[in-house]
């Protein structure tokens, strides 16, 4: 461990440059799940476990058409349509019949959905490890200290540009606004006669393909597992969690966070503790949150 | 309590006992049945009686199984020989050996679980709702990475248990082989396990959580 520190900090601080990278691109994918989960959250109120499930899922839906010779960044919008598709069958079959419950009713749905599909993807894939290679180049610097692949830096470009076109929709059109309206009060959307079981349809829809897309990216840059969804879920949850429902620049900030975090937990302790990074980051998230309302709370004496 | 449901209790416990003579076939399934059984209790006391939704119930599953496997390998061989050769040298444990392991292992695996429970109890019982499951289900996550990363314990590839000594082809060496199913043929892996004393902690904790919450009842 203090090797790894010294030859960070020390030996050759030019791997930090490398690190902070690293960070950025992954934090990249983690905030489009992210701003999907958020979005369900804030809108329906369903706390979606199977997040990051969807994420692998779209991976895998892009790596089947990686097999029939279509190239990822080719497959984006094919992914798209395909889990927001998947994401409306899912609302219909399930989530529609938990909404109006107890939320922890939803949060156990989703996680027995999330189970399901990683048994599915399981039985169809396979536990192998997976990867997509998309044949871009990979470039060095500082004396081949620093490595940045040009399938990385597409990526970020590609999550950078579905992210816009997501928000813009949100903002513009008129689905966004019916969402939007949804969102901050449902029962005043349904007298003023917006469709609200469509719009939670639609939500959690767009949310699926979100996450679909940010699952293209991981299969291009980073690997599949069918296992490997619930902690997707997990850094989702830590991230919203910290930077709280419908703050866009908060969501963004806090992903690139967290991918530090890893990446930096990661050279220092071993790279089987980056998950257990983000873990013990969404703990702290979570404690430091709780001291915040006990502060707010006021007890009877 | 009925008539009726003491029937039914005492109906489920004869069937226990007699299941695996009648369908030896079906030893595993059944184990794993009753092991399920226990974890669902628990799930009972934590979301059902004390009111908290725990997903992360099968940390203590996970912690009980390492803490008795570890117990009864290292009472009588070295544990990280025993991890390093990956179950490939079976050394060999004679019924005494076996058994008092057993027993000690289950008995550590409890106390050990009460003893972390009460630790990991003071950080995640400052959650509540929706934000405790999601802790506790990222507390059993990381558990698991980190018993990966630790190589006395087998690291990624887990501990091979010792075979269970005796034969299985009496009845009533095929109810202990029942009882010890879980112990004995699973091998034990960060990601997948059998059981030990988590109802043991689960009960521990709730009655800890009683004794915590009444200031706090008496202030309301």
């Amino acid at each position: 461990m203090l090797d790894n520190l010294q030859l960070l900090f020390v030996y050759a601080p030019v791997m930090n440059i490398q690190m902070i990278l690293d960070g950025i691109f992954v934090g990249a994918v983690f905030a489009l799940s992210a701003y999907g989960l958020a979005l369900v959250w804030g809108v329906m109120n369903v706390k979606n476990l199977a997040q990051g499930d969807f994420v692998i899922m779209g991976g895998y839906v892009a790596f089947s058409l990686y097999k029939l010779g279509i190239h990822p960044v080719i497959a984006i919008p094919i992914v798209a349509v395909c889990m927001f598709m998947f994401g409306w069958i899912v609302y219909i079959m399930i989530i529609r019949r938990v909404i109006d419950n107890d939320m922890f009713v939803s949060l156990l749905a989703t996680f027995g959905l999330s189970l399901l599909l990683q048994q599915v993807m399981n039985l169809i894939y396979g536990p192998e490890v997976q990867t997509i290679d998309s044949h871009f180049p990979i470039f060095t610097m500082f004396d081949d200290f620093v490595t940045i692949p040009v399938v990385k830096i597409v990526s970020l470009a590609l999550a950078m540009i579905f992210a816009l076109a997501v928000v813009i929709f949100m903002k513009k059109s008129r689905m966004g606004q019916a969402i939007r309206a949804t969102a901050q009060d449902a029962r005043a959307a349904r007298v003023l006669g917006i469709n609200t079981d469509n719009v939670y349809a639609f939500t959690y829809s767009l949310n699926a393909s979100i996450c679909g897309v940010a699952g293209v990216l991981v299969s291009m840059i980073w690997v599949l597992q069918p296992f490997y969804g619930i902690v997707y879920s997990l850094r989702t949850f830590a991230i919203v969690t910290a930077a709280g429902l419908g703050n866009l620049p908060a969501v963004i900030g806090m992903s690139f966070a967290l991918g530090w975090v890893e990446q930096y937990a990661g050279i220092i302790a071993g790279a089987e503790w980056q998950v257990a990074s983000a873990v013990f980051m969404l703990l702290g998230v979570l404690m430091w949150r709780q001291i915040q309302l006990r502060r707010q709370r006021q007890v009877v004496r | 309590m009925t008539k009726n449901q003491i029937l039914l209790y005492l109906a489920i416990a004869i069937s226990g006992v007699v299941g695996p003579i009648l369908f030896p076939n079906y030893i595993q399934q059944m184990a794993v049945l009753w092991i399920m059984v226990l974890m669902a209790s628990t799930w009972d006391i934590t979301g059902g009686q004390m009111g908290y939704n725990s997903l992360g119930n099968i940390t203590f599953f996970g912690v009980g199984m390492y803490i008795s496997a570890v117990i009864q390998v290292s009472m009588f061989y070295d544990i990280a020989l025993y991890t390093a050769s990956y179950g490939a040298i079976k050394p060999v444990f004679t019924d005494e050996q076996y058994f008092s392991g057993l027993a000690m292992g289950i008995l550590a695996g409890g106390v050990g679980c009460v003893v972390l429970a009460r630790l990991l109890g003071a950080v995640v019982f400052g959650l509540r709702g929706p934000y405790f499951a999601i802790g506790t289900l990222g507390v059993a996550i990381a558990a698991g990475q980190i018993a990966g990363t630790i190589d006395t314990i087998g690291g990624g590839a887990g501990i091979s248990m010792p075979f269970f000594p005796w034969d299985i082809h009496y009845p009533v060496d095929l109810l202990l082989h029942h009882l010890f199913c879980a112990c004995d043929s699973c091998h034990i892996s960060p990601s997948a396990g059998c059981f030990q004393l988590s109802l043991v902690w689960l009960q521990m904790q709730s009655v800890m959580m009683k004794i915590k919450l009444k200031p706090w009842v008496f202030q309301l």
